[in-house]
């Protein structure tokens, strides 16, 4: 990430760290922040940016689900409040039991190339306020908000650790890389905000007070309307403007969202497959070859990507048990089977669906039908009465509106 | 410090546009004048939309789906302008729910009281405008009790605000399932359409065993609208993290994830099915001559259409799950083909290929 900038920063080092830490980021955290800063920045609040991120450890695991922003006192060398620190995070653990969250991190905003010293004070305090030294660091780089490419966030996280200088230990950083990983929960939640393109202008007073009621009063004959025509398939809505049906909007959201995904699954590959292309011939593949790799050869890089190719047999899922009977059949993997059964048991769903709407269909033709017959007898009867021997014979069609007669 | 403090604003204002991100800002004083004011005491319905911060909403989503089959509960801060709250901030309260309900105990009084004051120490100066609990599975609508807690609060807290989050069809439908709603004072009879306006879901979706709740106290309460709304810098923290979550988008299987929902919806539709075919016995038994042709339409078609409706969405949502795993076998999957003759030879060879 920014390591590479940061060598001239003297507070963090590149040294490779002993135990390879893996930290898992969720989007809520950065959402939190960002509306922290936004807030901030808007109430015109004094004082840093200094909050505190919650979350799971597991060994050298650690996620960031959580976070929340700390009250600042006025000292310099201590400039958490304490006191206010302390209950705060008790608050934080008694709701987050299961699975027991506790602090991991601070974040501030810092420089796209590490931490200064006017970070440490904060953080010093707050691992002794928990009694833990390994509480991370993660920085919001608010200078690289313009700069967002390819996907980068713009946050930095440092793991810190202690490195004796003669009588004291001072804090060094290390940069640490991140995944950010989401909770089904939380990724419809983020996916429904990113969509929609609800901007936070100010409620305006008077004119939307029509619109809003109007659109109150749109969805209350919706509900009514739909209600009514429920049982002649109330999926296109007269009284609304937008013709495609609940279910319709769905189906193009998800597929949307899967496309997207695809598409950004394509690029990647694509990314990959130019990036390879790109360098020069490998002389594994074709001895006479005798250039040499490239200096700048990224050989990480590389054995990331052959590591990838050479999982991709894990793909082909592995095949169950042939049971004694068939052996002529062909084995069959057990996810596909679990996927065939899935298939026909959503198949069974959608049938039972159906024949769930032909009863109800059948039954309202019965009635129908019922009241046609009646009104048929019922006539009959007058008709004899009245007329005597003229009997009426009209059909069926006719005798679905008997005033007229 | 100075310096750096110095940079941070430098910065952090170029970040935020004041027009743009106004919900953000929050006047003290103009609040205080709108509390003095009081407009929603002469007008039941004076409040007609919410807008929920992308903080809040994530947050409640969270929270709703961690409690699993109970129903969890927390509070809302923000405020209000003209017609609309404004929820800027969520926050969860120590209590747990039994299945079917969620009652606020003296514990969760002081957590919330003790939690306020430190938001508002930390500069969280609003106040808090109303609560949240989860119905899992059930839709978003408001129990007995909920209409009695709500119907509380709006005496003595107004202006307050209920939201109910349904975690599973949050999950089966691929959307936040929300809901916010407001209690009619006592006495107060809604000018027309009683039933269907108030659940917001329409009766079809509520499950056989609260459909008695549902029904009994529909006219109390009335849905408002939602929105949401993000800063501009998170529309373009947003931007930068579908960049790294796409790859759940693909990988999710909510057949899976949601049998037991699943399960439990078909359930009870067979329940309801069984319901509205005793009715039609019923009236099937003699009655029928008897009754005037308008009311008998009335009351079994109904309940037989309502049916029709949660089958089909039971089914919907089903063939939605199968879709999503139909796009993962598509894109990933080898073929039955492929498995049987040396599968992972084509696969190296196609990796090869390209």
């Amino acid at each position: 990430m920014a390591g590479k900038k940061a060598n001239s920063n003297p507070l963090v080092t590149n040294k490779p760290s002993d135990a390879p830490v893996s930290v898992q980021l969720h989007p809520l955290v950065l959402l939190t922040v960002s509306d922290y800063i936004t807030r901030h920045t808007l109430r015109r609040q004094e004082g840093p940016i200094v909050g505190a991120i919650f979350g799971q450890q597991n060994g050298r695991n650690f996620t960031l689900e959580h976070a929340f922003e700390c009250k600042i006192s006025q000292n310099e060398d201590a400039p958490l409040d304490s006191e206010w620190f302390n209950q705060r995070v008790e608050q934080y653990r008694e709701v987050h039991k299961a699975p027991a969250l506790d602090l991991v991190a601070m974040f501030m905003s810092g420089p796209a190339n590490g931490p200064q010293p006017a970070h440490l004070p904060a953080l010093r305090q707050a691992q002794s306020l928990v009694g833990n030294d390994n509480v991370m660091l993660l920085l919001f780089q608010l200078d690289m908000v313009d700069k967002m490419e390819g996907g980068k966030l713009p946050i930095g996280l440092f793991e810190p650790y202690q490195e004796p200088v003669g009588e004291q230990t001072d804090i060094h950083f290390r940069e640490l890389s991140f995944e950010v990983e989401t909770g089904d929960a939380e990724m419809i939640g983020v996916d429904f905000v990113a969509k929609g393109g609800g901007n936070a202008t100010a409620v305006p007073g008077v004119q939307p007070a029509g619109g809003a009621e109007s659109s109150t009063r749109e969805k209350k004959t919706k509900g009514k309307s739909r209600a009514k025509d429920d049982k002649d398939d109330g999926e296109i809505d007269p009284t609304s403007s937008n013709v495609l049906s609940r279910e319709d909007d769905e189906l193009i959201s998800s597929l949307t969202a899967k496309a997207n995904a695809i598409k950004m699954l394509n690029q990647r590959i694509n990314l990959i497959r130019s990036y390879l292309t790109s360098l020069p011939e490998s002389y594994l593949t074709d001895a006479s070859s005798t250039t040499l790799p490239a200096d700048g050869t990224n050989y990480a890089l590389l054995r990331h990507i052959n590591s990838l190719v050479s999982r991709l047999p894990l793909l082909a899922p592995p095949t169950a048990v042939t049971s004694g009977t068939d052996v002529d059949q062909a084995p069959v993997s057990s996810i596909h089977q679990a996927a065939t059964r899935e298939q026909q048991d959503v198949h069974l769903t959608s049938l039972l669906a159906a024949l769930t709407r032909s009863v109800s269909e059948t039954q309202a033709l019965a009635s129908k039908f019922h009241m046609v017959q009646r009104e048929r007898s019922t006539r009959d009867r007058s008709i004899l009465q009245g007329m005597g021997q003229v009997r009426f014979a009209g059909g069926p069609e006719e005798s679905f509106e008997p005033r007229e007669y | 410090m100075d310096a750096l403090k110095a940079w941070e604003i430098e910065n952090a204002v170029k970040l935020t546009d004041p027009h743009r991100d106004a919900l953000y800002a929050y006047n003290p004083q103009q609040q205080k004048e709108i509390h003095a004011a009081r407009p929603w005491r002469s007008d039941p319905h004076h409040f007609k939309s919410v807008r929920i911060s992308a903080v809040a909403l994530v947050k409640m989503a969270m929270h709703a789906r961690s409690g699993g089959s109970l129903e969890v509960m927390g509070l809302m801060l923000g405020h209000v302008q003209h017609e609309t709250f404004v929820v800027t901030d969520a926050f969860r309260l120590p209590v747990e729910g039994t299945e079917t309900r969620v009652n606020a105990q003296s514990e969760a009084d002081e957590y919330m009281v003790e939690f306020l004051a430190k938001s508002r120490e930390a500069g969280q100066t609003e106040n808090a405008v109303g609560w949240y609990h989860s119905h899992p599975g059930y839709g978003c609508w408001l129990s007995g009790i909920d209409v009695a807690t709500q119907h509380t609060q709006q005496m003595f807290q107004d202006p307050f605000l209920a939201v109910v989050i349904d975690p599973d069809r949050t999950i089966s439908a691929g959307k936040v399932e929300i809901g916010a709603f407001r209690t009619y004072p006592e006495g107060y009879k809604p000018p027309s359409q009683p039933s269907a306006s108030g659940g917001g879901g329409g009766g079809g979706d509520v499950p056989l065993a609260k459909a008695q709740d549902f029904g009994a106290h529909a006219d109390r309460y009335y849905a408002l609208e939602v929105s949401h709304y993000k800063s501009s810098l998170d529309s373009r923290l947003l931007e930068a993290l579908w960049n790294k979550y796409w790859v759940q988008t693909l990988s999710a299987s909510p057949l899976f994830a949601n049998r037991e929902y699943g399960t439990r919806q078909i359930a009870d539709l067979a329940g309801k099915a069984r319901q509205a075919q005793e009715a039609q016995k019923q009236r099937a038994g003699g009655l029928v001559a008897m009754m005037p042709a308008a009311k008998r339409k009335g009351g079994g078609d109904e309940a037989m259409a309502r049916v029709v409706a949660a089958a089909e969405k039971v089914a919907g949502e089903e063939r939605a799950g199968l879709r999503a795993a139909g796009v993962k076998e598509g894109v990933f999957g080898v073929g039955f083909e492929g498995l049987v003759g040396g599968g992972e030879d084509e696969v190296m060879d196609d990796v090869r290929g390209s």
